[in-house]
């Protein structure tokens, strides 16, 4: 699949990268069908982000299809539409189950 | 405390982020055909068939950042507020501000077309920084001691100084800190300021003696998003907050090295680049 990619300081380039597989049971695979540049970005293309390995996909605004779901996904199936919030809220164990009431993976509090 | 998780990222201490480095997790980004999604039971969100794309695709990131900086700092009925940087999140920050019940909203930059931008979509009061000596104290004047709340839009990859650009390149300073003692002078004393904006490492300077002689409550970091995404949806759906005029430029994948070059360089009018594979 074509994605943008990490070359280096102020250096992004379009390139031919392997396909995402399923790697773990609850994991999906989306088509994405919209994705957004964040100013964000631009901190890592600045270098003052460390750890950037070259040939590393950019990006955190993201939406798509579902194509392709683990075996424990519970809701979502190939085809549904979704937004990825950039970052996940894994509320597995551990601090988050503090404040909702376990099973917390179940849970995302929300706003009236 | 999504935000915070544990589990995600075993190499620091914020949780993963997609394409953010390895030090932020390691997981592949979504400027792709395909990404895989870990943890799907609990990140991605259905979007209903009437949303367009433009309407749901900031539910990702920009629409709860903006919208928790104006909650982290308290923003409510009759609120004062200022919002230093006038990108997406600043913009969208000054959209929720209004949405919130605030009743003066000053937006502040330095670039002219993203002024414009904040006057003409958010009927926002706007401040040209390179207009002004020190605009911290010019906004504390215009505001008669300084407005409630600052949110700072910025971090660290706002305009630097010389000086700041020097030490950053050493690695002795964490990139550009020119919004902070903006903010700790254009907010009011007991008033908050909340860092939107991405910071990082340490710096120098930092102006922790006028945050302690102001009193002021500092608030910051990264956005526990997935919490917002559904109340958002309804919001952007019922109309009360329309994210699409941001969007300045709709790109194939494959213009990604120019659509990177036109947003960093600030080139035609760019303010928001969304990408279509």
């Amino acid at each position: 699949m074509k994605a943008i990619t990490y070359q280096g300081v102020k250096d992004v380039r379009v390139k031919e990268v392997k396909d995402p597989k399923i790697e773990k049971p609850d994991d999906l695979i989306i088509k994405v069908t919209s994705t957004a540049i964040c100013g964000s970005d631009l901190h890592l293309i600045h270098g003052l982000v460390p750890n950037m390995p070259k040939d590393y996909i950019l990006g955190h605004e993201t939406m798509g299809i579902v194509e392709e779901v683990g075996p424990e996904v519970r809701d979502l199936k190939k085809g549904d539409r979704v937004v990825v919030p950039f970052r996940w809220p894994v509320v597995i164990a551990g601090t988050v189950s503090m404040i909702c009431t376990v099973p917390a993976i179940t849970q995302i509090p929300m706003e009236k | 405390m999504y935000s915070s998780c544990d589990n995600s990222n075993p190499h620091g201490e914020v949780g993963g982020i997609f394409g953010y480095s390895e030090t932020f997790g390691g997981y592949a980004g979504g400027q792709a055909e395909y990404l895989r999604v870990p943890y799907a039971n609990v990140g991605p969100v259905k979007v209903p068939e009437e949303m367009s794309d433009e309407q749901a695709l900031f539910l990702t990131d920009v629409l709860p950042t903006s919208y928790w900086g104006n909650l982290i700092c308290g923003v409510k009925e009759g609120a004062t507020v200022t919002v230093l940087g006038c990108g997406p999140i600043g913009l969208m920050a000054q959209k929720f501000a209004w949405l919130l019940g605030a009743e003066r909203v000053i937006a502040v930059d330095y670039i002219d077309y993203r002024l414009e931008h904040a006057k003409k979509h958010n009927k926002v009061e706007v401040i040209n920084f390179e207009e002004h000596d020190n605009t911290g104290r010019y906004i504390k004047e215009i505001t008669k001691g300084g407005t409630d709340v600052v949110i700072d839009c910025v971090g660290m990859d706002g305009k630097m100084t010389i000086v700041e650009m020097l030490e950053t390149a050493m690695l002795l300073q964490g990139g550009a800190m020119s919004a902070i003692p903006m903010a700790a002078q254009a907010v009011r004393k007991n008033g908050t300021v909340g860092l939107v904006g991405v910071y990082g490492m340490r710096y120098n300077q930092f102006p922790l003696g006028d945050f302690f002689a102001r009193g002021i409550t500092l608030k910051m970091g990264q956005c526990p998003a997935t919490a917002y995404v559904r109340h958002l949806m309804k919001l952007v759906q019922e109309g009360k907050i329309d994210p699409t005029d941001i969007i300045t430029h709709k790109l194939k994948l494959e213009e990604g090295q120019h659509a990177y070059e036109i947003f960093d360089q600030k080139q035609d009018d760019c303010i928001k680049v969304v990408l279509k594979p």
